[in-house]
C-alpha cells in the first residue's frame, strides 16, 4: 500500500478505536483504524470535519489515549508508557507543528527551536541546527521574538523546532491554516524539502486539497474510518475522492464547515 | 451593562477570592477595632450605671485627674455629719479605696496583668455603691473580707477560707465572709476587689477619720440636681459634689481609656493591611482586565461606549468591595470576640455583654472597603476603556497592555526618589523627635512610590540577576520562569510591592528594636550601679508597698537602699498626662548615676526639679528657671530647674525630690527599689536572703543588676514579638497576592503551558517553572523590602539619634544595629514563601490537560 515499503515504519496505528463520552452519548472518533507511516515519507491526512483526522494525530502523538487498539512510534507502543515516558517520547521522537500559537512569546526564535533539547537537558548538534535553519531560511531571524516575525516565519520556526531533535515523525496539524496562500505554499515546500533533503517523516492533517498535493500520499478519513489512500495525490484526484466520499456522507456532515476540528 | 458586570464577577469568582480576602482583612481589623472599643465602652458604661444606680450624688475631694494606681485624695469623716440633716437624703455611705492585694490560701498572689488590685469599704447595702453579694455575707467584723468572684473562681477562694491581704503599709489575715460582684461583672474591668468594713479599711489604708468618697442616695421623688446643690452648699473647700450619673460615666471613661492604646495599635495594623491589600486589588483587576480585552473589545464592537465598559469594571469593583466589606464586618465581630478572649487570657476579665455594632462602624467599614477597592480598580478600568473594538479580532489579544508611558514613569520615579531623599535629609536634621519621625515616614512613603514607579525597569535588571542564582539549576524551566517574571513587569512589581511593604516594615521594626535594645543596654551600663533591684516586673509599671524598702534595708548584707516613685502630672494648658519620678538624691548616690548634662543631682532639693535635656531644649529652660507642674489634687506648683540630664532606661523626663512627692500625692507607692550589697558580701547570697524576706510581698520580685538589665530588654522584645505577629499578617496578605497573580497567570498562559507540555516538558518542569517564577517575585519583593526597611531604619536612627523620641520609647543616642541574621532569615522566608505561594498555581499548571490547553483559544 505504501510506495517505500523498504523503509522502516516511523509511526503506526493498529486497529485503533477512540470513543468520546459514555453510554448513549458515546461518539466514535476512530473506528478500527489501522495505518502505517513509513520513515522518509510525507503523508497528508484529509477528511471532512468530524472525520477523526485530528484525533488520529493526537493519538499517534500520545496526547490522547486510545479506547482500544494500539499506537506506536517506531517500535514503541504508547499505551504502555507512563505520563513521564510519554512526555520524554514526545520530546525526543515527535515533532509538532500546530495551526497557530506554536511559539513561546517570551523566547526568541533560536530558544524556541532549542526548547525540546533544553527540556531534555541535551546539547544541540550544531551542524544539524545550521542545516535545519539554512533549509528553512530563517538564519537571519534567530534572535527575533515571535511577535517580531510574520506568520509564515513563525510557522517555519515551529518546523525548525520540530526538526531539531531529528524525531521519528513530525506531526503537523493544519500548519498552513492561518497563513496566506503564498506563505502556505512556501511552508509546504519546506516540509517537502525536510522529507527529501533531511530524510524526515511528516504526517500532516489538512483540509486544503492544494496542500495535500505537496505530500507523497494522502489518507482520507470519514466517520472515523480510512475511506481512501491515494499515492501521489493531485488536486483533481483529491477533489474527486472527496466528491466520492461526499456522496456517501449525510446531509448534516456535508453542511458542516470545513476546517480544523478538535 | 450591570448584567455584564455581574456576569463578569460570576465567571471570575475565583480570581476575586484573593482580592476579597485582602479587603476582608483590612476591613475586619477596622471594624473589629471599633466593635471592640465600642463594646468595652458600652460594657463599662453599663457596669457603672448599674453600680451607681442608687447613687444620686457623690461627694469627693476635688480632683483634676487620677493618680497612677487609683490612689485617691481624702476628706475628713466629719463631712458626713455636715450633711446629716439635709432633707431628701435617704441614705449615705462613706467609703475608702486603696491598694489591697489578695494572697490566695495556696500562697499565690492574685495579680492581674495590668489592672490594679483594689480594696474598698462597704456596709453591705446593695443599693448604694455597686457591690452585690454572690455568695456568703458582706464583711461585718474587723477580721472579715469579701473578694470578687473573678479572683474567687481563678484562685479557688471560697467562703470561710483564710486569706492574707497586703496593703501599701500593712498586711493582715482575714476570713472570707463572702464573694462579691461589681455591677453584673465578676470584677472591675480586671482589677481585683477586696471589700472590708469601713473601720477596717480605714485602718489598713492609714485613713483613720478620713473618707475618699461619700455616696448619697435620694428619697423617692427628690430631684437629683437640686439635692446636689443642697449637698454642695455644706461642703468644705476642696470637696465637691457630683451627680451619680456623671460620676458613673467619669469612672467608665477612666477605665475605658486604658483600652484606647489597643485601638490605636489595631487601627495601625488595619491601615497597613489595607495598604498592602490595595496592591493586590489593583493587580487582580489589572490582570482580569488584560485577560478580558477581547471581551471588552467585543462589547465595544457591538456598540458599548467607553464609559459603559469602564462602568462595568467599576460596578464589578463596587460589588467586590461591598461583599468583602460585609464579610469584613463579620470578621471584625470575630476579631472583637478574639480580643476579648485574649484580654481575659491575660487576666483582665470583662463582663460579658453583646457586641456593639454601631452604624458608624458599618459606615466606616463599607466606605473603606468599597473605597479602597474602587480606587485600586480605577487604573485598570481606564485601561479597559482604551481597548479598541478591533482588538476583538486579534488572535493575540490576551497579551498584556503595552508598557505605555514608561518614560513618564521613570521621570516620576526619579522625582519620588528625590522627594524621598530630601524628606529623609530634613528628617535627619529635624530637632524634634516627632517631626523627624514624621518626615522619615513621609520619605518612606515616597520611597515606596519610587520603587513602584521604577519597578518595571528594576524588575528587568534584578530578576534576571536573581535568576542567575536561583533559576540556573532548573535549566530551561528556570529560564522560562525568568522570562515570565519579567514579561509584564508592572504586574510583577505590583505583586512584589505588597510583599516589599510587609518585609520593609518587619525589617524596620526589628532594626529599631535591635537599636533600642543596644542603646538601652549601653545606657544601663553607664547608669545602673545597684546590685539589687526590687519591683513589679510582671506587667506594666505599677507601685508597691513602701514596706518592701524597709524590709529590704534590714536584710543582712544589704548596704544602702533607695526608692524611686513615679506618678502622673500635667503641664498647665496641656491635657496630656506626663509621668515624673520622685527620688531622694542622697539615697540614690552610688545606686543610679543620673546622666547629668548640666548641674548635679545633689543640687535637687525640695522645690527644685531635674529635667531631661529634651524638655529644657523644647521649652527653652536653663538652670535657675522656673517650671510649673499641675498635680492630681489640682494644685499648681512651680519648681526651680536644678539640673539637666539625659533620660534613658528607667528614668522619666521630670524628677522631683521625694519630700515634694510625698506631699503632692496621696498614695505613696514605690515604683522601684534599688539596693547595694555591702562590700565583701556575695550578691547572689544577699539576693537569696532578700527573696526569702520578701516572700510576704508576692507582688514584687528581687533582681540582680544583670537580671534587671535583662528585664528592661525583655519588655522591648515582648513588644517586638507582638508587633511582628501582627505585621506577619500583612506578609500573609502579600503572599496571597502572589498566589492570586500566579494563578491568574497560569490561566492566561494555558496555551503556552500546553505547548510546553506538547513539545516535551514534564509536569515537574512545568510546575518547577511556576515555582521558580514565584520565588523570583518573592525574593525580588523581599530584597527591595529589606533595602527599604534598612534605609528607613537608618534614616530614623539618624533622625532620632541626637534628639531621641521618648514618646515612642526611643532613647536619645540610639545606635544603629543592623539585624544581619534577620535579613538572611527574611530572604530565606521569602524563598520558602515563594515556594508555598506557587504550590496551588503550579499544581494547576502541571495538571493541565495538554490537548485541551493547546486547542483552547
Amino acid at each position: 500500500m505504501a510506495s517505500s515499503t523498504h523503509h522502516p515504519i516511523a509511526a503506526r496505528l493498529g486497529d485503533a478505536v477512540k470513543d468520546y463520552g459514555e453510554g448513549d452519548t458515546v461518539v466514535r472518533a476512530l473506528d478500527h483504524v489501522s495505518v502505517e507511516f513509513r520513515h522518509g515519507t510525507f503523508t497528508a491526512v484529509m477528511g471532512p470535519s468530524g472525520s477523526g483526522k485530528s484525533t488520529l494525530l493526537h493519538c499517534i502523538a500520545g496526547l490522547d489515549s486510545l479506547t482500544a487498539g494500539e499506537a506506536a512510534i517506531g517500535g514503541t507502543v504508547l499505551g504502555e508508557l507512563s505520563d513521564r515516558r510519554l512526555t520524554e517520547l514526545r520530546r525526543e521522537r515527535i515533532g509538532f507543528v500546530f495551526q497557530a500559537f506554536n511559539l513561546l512569546p517570551t523566547m526568541d526564535a533560536r530558544d524556541n527551536i532549542l526548547l525540546p533539547l533544553r527540556l531534555a537537558g541535551a546539547h544541540p548538534d550544531a551542524a544539524w541546527m545550521d542545516q535545519v535553519v539554512a533549509t528553512l531560511g530563517i538564519g537571519d531571524r534567530l534572535h527575533h521574538r515571535p511577535s517580531e516575525l510574520s506568520g509564515g516565519q513563525q510557522q517555519r520556526v515551529a518546523v525548525a523546532r520540530a526538526l531539531v531533535t531529528r524525531p521519528d515523525v513530525i506531526l503537523a496539524d493544519e500548519p498552513t491554516g492561518n497563513l496566506d496562500s503564498t506563505s502556505g505554499r512556501e511552508l509546504l515546500a519546506f516540509l517537502q524539502e525536510a522529507v527529501r533533503e533531511l530524510d524526515q517523516t511528516v504526517v500532516m492533517v489538512t483540509h486544503d486539497p492544494a496542500a495535500a498535493t505537496f505530500a507523497q500520499r494522502c489518507v482520507f478519513l470519514a466517520d472515523g474510518r480510512i475511506a481512501s489512500d491515494l499515492e501521489g495525490p493531485t488536486v483533481d484526484g483529491v477533489l474527486e475522492t472527496m466528491r466520492a466520499l461526499g456522496e456517501g456522507m449525510t446531509h448534516a456532515e456535508r453542511s458542516a464547515p470545513a476546517g480544523g476540528g478538535r | 451593562m450591570l448584567r455584564a458586570a455581574l456576569a463578569g464577577i460570576r465567571a471570575h469568582l475565583l480570581r476575586f477570592a484573593a482580592t476579597t480576602f485582602a479587603v476582608v482583612i483590612g476591613v475586619g481589623f477596622v471594624a473589629g477595632t471599633f466593635v471592640f472599643t465600642d463594646t468595652i465602652n458600652r460594657t463599662f458604661d453599663e457596669l457603672f450605671e448599674d453600680a451607681y444606680a442608687g447613687v444620686a450624688v457623690v461627694v469627693q475631694p476635688e480632683r483634676q485627674f487620677a493618680e497612677l494606681s487609683g490612689g485617691a485624695a481624702s476628706m475628713p469623716e466629719t463631712v458626713l455629719d455636715d450633711l446629716a440633716d439635709i432633707e431628701g437624703i435617704e441614705a449615705m455611705r462613706g467609703s475608702v479605696i486603696g491598694t489591697a492585694t489578695i494572697i490566695a490560701p495556696d500562697g499565690t498572689a492574685v495579680l492581674p496583668q495590668g489592672p490594679p488590685t483594689l480594696g474598698f469599704s462597704w456596709d453591705g447595702n446593695e443599693e448604694v455603691g455597686g457591690f452585690r453579694m454572690r455568695a456568703g455575707e458582706s464583711p461585718a467584723r474587723a477580721g472579715e473580707v469579701a473578694v470578687d468572684s473573678g479572683s474567687s473562681s481563678r484562685h479557688d477562694i471560697s467562703v470561710g477560707d483564710e486569706v492574707t491581704v497586703v496593703f501599701p503599709d500593712d498586711r493582715g489575715t482575714f476570713r472570707v465572709s463572702g464573694i462579691v460582684e461589681f455591677g453584673r461583672a465578676d470584677n472591675l474591668g480586671g482589677a481585683t476587689i477586696a471589700v472590708f468594713t469601713l473601720p477596717t479599711a480605714q485602718r489598713y489604708f492609714g485613713l483613720e477619720g478620713q473618707l475618699n468618697a461619700i455616696f448619697v442616695a435620694a428619697r423617692p421623688g427628690v430631684d437629683h440636681p437640686q439635692l446636689r446643690e443642697a449637698v454642695a452648699e455644706r461642703l468644705p473647700d476642696g470637696v465637691e459634689a457630683v451627680l451619680g450619673a456623671e460620676a458613673a460615666s467619669d469612672e467608665a471613661e477612666n477605665i475605658a481609656e486604658f483600652f484606647g492604646i489597643v485601638q490605636s495599635v489595631l487601627l495601625g495594623f488595619a491601615f497597613v493591611a489595607m495598604f498592602v491589600g490595595s496592591f493586590i486589588i489593583y493587580n487582580t483587576f489589572a490582570i482580569v482586565v488584560a485577560q478580558r480585552i477581547r471581551e471588552f473589545a467585543l462589547l465595544r464592537a457591538i456598540g458599548a461606549t467607553r464609559r459603559q465598559v469602564g462602568g462595568a469594571i467599576m460596578v464589578e469593583a463596587t460589588a467586590v468591595g461591598l461583599i468583602a466589606s460585609a464579610l469584613g464586618i463579620v470578621a471584625g465581630l470575630g476579631l472583637a470576640i478574639a480580643l476579648r478572649e485574649l484580654i481575659e487570657a491575660f487576666g483582665g476579665q470583662l463582663p460579658q455583654t453583646d457586641l456593639v455594632l454601631q452604624q458608624r462602624t458599618v459606615a466606616v467599614a463599607f466606605a473603606l472597603g468599597v473605597g479602597v477597592t474602587v480606587l485600586a480598580a480605577l487604573v485598570p478600568a481606564i485601561r479597559g476603556t482604551r481597548v479598541p473594538p478591533v482588538a476583538a479580532m486579534r488572535v493575540d489579544a490576551t497579551a498584556a497592555p503595552s508598557e505605555q508611558g514608561s518614560r513618564v514613569r521613570l521621570w516620576l520615579g526619579a522625582a519620588a526618589a528625590a522627594g524621598a531623599g530630601i524628606l529623609a535629609w530634613l528628617g535627619i536634621r529635624a530637632d524634634s523627635g516627632l517631626l523627624g519621625a514624621q518626615l522619615v515616614g513621609a520619605a518612606a512613603v515616597a520611597a515606596i512610590l519610587m520603587f513602584v514607579l521604577v519597578g518595571p525597569v528594576l524588575v528587568r535588571v534584578l530578576v534576571p540577576a536573581i535568576g542567575l542564582l536561583l533559576a540556573r539549576p532548573w535549566g530551561v524551566a528556570g529560564r522560562a520562569a525568568v522570562a515570565n517574571a519579567i514579561r509584564s513587569p508592572q504586574r510583577t512589581v505590583a505583586t512584589a510591592s505588597a510583599l516589599m511593604i510587609g518585609v520593609a516594615i518587619v525589617v524596620l521594626t526589628v532594626l529599631m528594636s535591635g537599636s533600642i535594645d543596644r542603646t538601652v543596654r549601653a545606657q544601663l551600663d553607664d547608669t545602673l550601679r545597684a546590685d539589687l533591684a526590687v519591683g513589679r516586673f510582671d506587667g506594666p509599671p505599677a507601685g508597691f508597698s513602701t514596706a518592701v524598702a524597709r524590709e529590704l534595708a534590714a536584710v543582712e548584707g544589704v548596704d544602702r537602699v533607695a526608692s524611686i516613685r513615679f506618678n502622673q502630672f500635667r503641664l498647665p494648658g496641656d491635657d496630656s498626662i506626663r509621668i515624673l519620678d520622685g527620688i531622694d538624691p542622697e539615697a540614690i548616690q552610688g545606686l543610679f548615676d543620673l546622666p547629668m548634662v548640666e548641674g548635679s543631682e545633689r543640687s535637687l532639693r525640695p522645690g527644685r526639679i531635674l529635667l531631661d535635656r529634651q524638655v529644657t531644649e523644647r521649652r527653652g529652660l536653663a538652670i535657675g528657671d522656673g517650671i510649673t507642674l499641675r498635680f492630681p489634687a489640682g494644685d499648681e506648683v512651680e519648681f526651680e530647674v536644678a539640673g539637666i540630664y539625659e533620660s534613658g532606661a528607667g528614668l522619666e523626663n521630670y524628677i522631683i525630690h521625694m519630700q515634694d512627692y510625698e506631699q503632692l500625692y496621696s498614695e505613696q507607692l514605690d515604683g522601684l527599689v534599688l539596693a547595694s550589697v555591702a562590700s565583701g558580701m556575695d550578691v547572689d547570697e544577699v539576693a537569696e536572703r532578700a527573696r526569702e524576706v520578701l516572700l510576704d510581698y508576692p507582688v514584687v520580685e528581687v533582681r540582680t543588676q544583670s537580671e534587671l538589665r535583662d528585664t528592661f530588654l525583655e519588655q522591648i522584645d515582648q513588644l517586638l514579638l507582638l508587633v511582628l505577629a501582627l505585621l506577619l499578617l500583612s506578609v500573609v496578605i502579600a503572599l496571597l497576592g502572589i498566589v492570586n497573580t500566579l494563578g491568574l497567570s497560569v490561566l492566561e498562559r494555558t496555551r503556552e503551558i500546553g505547548l510546553l507540555r506538547a513539545v516535551g516538558a514534564t509536569r515537574r518542569q512545568v510546575a518547577g517553572s511556576i515555582g521558580v517564577e514565584s520565588v523570583l517575585v518573592a525574593v525580588y519583593g523581599s530584597i527591595i523590602g529589606v533595602v527599604l526597611g534598612l534605609a528607613a531604619g537608618w534614616a530614623l536612627v539618624e533622625a532620632l539619634g541626637s534628639v531621641g523620641f521618648v514618646g515612642a520609647g526611643i532613647p536619645r543616642g540610639v545606635v544603629l544595629d543592623i539585624p544581619a541574621g534577620v535579613i538572611v532569615e527574611v530572604l530565606v522566608v521569602g524563598i520558602v514563601a515563594g515556594v508555598l505561594a506557587a504550590l496551588l498555581p503550579a499544581l494547576r499548571a502541571a495538571r493541565l490537560d495538554v490537548l485541551r490547553a493547546i486547542s483552547r483559544g
